[in-house]
């Protein structure tokens, strides 16, 4: 007979084993404590041993350099943007809202709090937008587009909205709507939930200057073998094809058609800074590019936000680094989102 | 070309594979791929349209294909890509005429 007794011990090894590996019940992967992920993150230079979001220490797992760059990433968001601190909250309240995403609204809300704001009133924004004044509404309206259908985004939307922030400020806007389509992404995937005491506040790091080596010694030096685990030896079976009329909708020839289109395009909705402008304001933390930057995406980015662009950037760095995919794979990967989103890039 | 596509010639694709990929990807019958990479390709699209139904369950078969680090590294790649996407449709910006990204690994002169 099953007594109370064997009843508390079947339930306490199943806490014991789910925890071993969650790390968290509040998340679907292994996720470190804070002082296994600042063991991890050696490299990092910073008040060392504060509590550290649960997303940080599920990516420390097995990219802590990628980790460390998104602590960083995340800083630079919520504290160094160059949008009012009030109105930066509220585009990410509406971004993690269409997304769905309500870690990310807990913590828009937590920043909008902390910036003076009122918890009711960022949580009535919906409700609220028709009301707003015209800057804020169309730069809400621009960011919910951006995260709902980017696609339909107007050049006269953006005029409207370059006319009344400027170009360095509308660029910062978009930021906002890039990040919270990356952060609302990763936290829904990875399932987590607010920390039992959070939201935490941004954390500040910095990392040691990189060595500048001769080529010769780079291409010498090899990749250290990554130790991973094994998929598994019976994997469930995956459907052969993509079950979206949306995706069939729309012929190869159609998209060829909508590519070739935006080739003959000259200009981008904002004017695209030169190399020259754009290397005079690099921030110094960043190591120095070796030759001149041709792609327009970067120009632009860093042209107008340097500090966001380079912590993004230090971001697939540090990636780079670290994960092993295999080329074609995860570009094919980028193939697919690119079309899901009906984008051109 | 599209810098996905740039990147895809990057990788190591030459013009006719390239072409040959690109036309199975748009056509959404992907059998001619091995299931862990069809496993990567189904979760792109979902986390990318509708990131707020993936399941625990998603995540698994994606584990299970490609391994722990490897899922992990794919689900971060696929949230990259939608940050550079946005700022791509936000502004329009024009693609270049040359493959930007096989000149970043010329070695400097």
């Amino acid at each position: 007979m099953i007594s109370l007794r064997h009843v508390i011990v079947f339930l306490l090894l199943l806490v014991t084993a789910t925890r071993a590996w969650s790390g968290t019940p509040a998340a679907r992967v292994p996720v470190l404590t804070d002082e296994e992920a600042w063991k991890k993150m050696t490299f990092v230079e910073t008040e060392r041993g504060r509590q550290l979001p649960v997303w940080i220490r599920a990516l420390a797992v097995s990219l802590p350099k990628t980790a460390a760059a998104m602590i960083d990433l995340d800083y630079a968001q919520r504290m160094e943007s160059t949008l009012p601190p009030l109105l930066r909250a509220k585009l990410r309240w509406v971004a993690a809202d269409a997304n769905r995403c309500a870690y990310a609204k807990a913590y828009a809300r937590f920043d909008y709090v902390r910036a003076g704001g009122k918890a009711e009133d960022i949580d009535a924004l919906p409700k609220q937008m028709d009301k707003l004044p015209k800057e804020e509404r169309i730069a809400l309206q621009l960011v919910k587009q951006l995260v709902e259908a980017a696609y339909t985004v107007t050049d006269e939307q953006v005029a409207d909205v370059v006319k009344i922030h400027g170009e360095k400020q509308t660029v910062a806007i978009v930021l906002v709507a890039a990040y919270a389509n990356f952060q609302d992404r990763l936290l829904l995937a990875l399932g987590v939930e607010v920390e039992p005491d959070g939201p935490y506040l941004p954390i500040k790091v910095s990392f040691p200057k990189p060595v500048k080596k001769a080529p010769a010694t780079e291409d010498k030096k090899e990749k250290p073998k990554r130790i991973v685990s094994p998929p598994a030896k019976e994997p469930p079976p995956v459907p052969e094809k993509l079950d979206d009329p949306e995706w069939t909708a729309l012929s190869f020839d159609a998209l060829r058609q909508r590519l070739d289109k935006q080739i003959a395009r000259r200009q981008a909705r904002v004017r695209i800074p030169d190399w020259e402008a754009v290397r005079a304001q690099l921030p110094p933390e960043m190591p120095k590019p070796d030759k001149p930057i041709r792609i327009k995406w970067s120009l632009l980015t860093y042209g107008y936000q340097p500090r966001l662009s380079a912590a993004w950037l230090g971001g697939l760095r540090a990636f780079r680094q670290e994960s092993d995919l295999d080329p074609v794979f995860h570009e094919s990967m980028f193939w697919v989102v690119t079309r899901s989103l009906q984008c051109f890039y | 070309m599209g810098h996905t596509q740039m990147l895809l010639a990057v990788a190591g694709l030459k013009e006719q594979g390239l072409n040959e990929r690109v036309a199975k990807l748009a056509s959404g019958d992907w059998s001619s791929f091995p299931p862990n990479e069809r496993a990567g390709l189904l979760f792109a699209h979902k986390l990318t349209r509708k990131p707020w139904y993936v399941r625990r369950s998603d995540l698994d078969v994606l584990t299970a294909h490609l391994g722990r680090e490897r899922a992990l590294d794919s689900i971060w790649y696929i949230c990259w890509c939608n940050y550079m996407t946005r700022v791509a449709d936000a502004f329009q910006i024009p693609l270049e005429a040359e493959n930007v990204f096989a000149e970043e690994q010329k070695p400097t002169k």
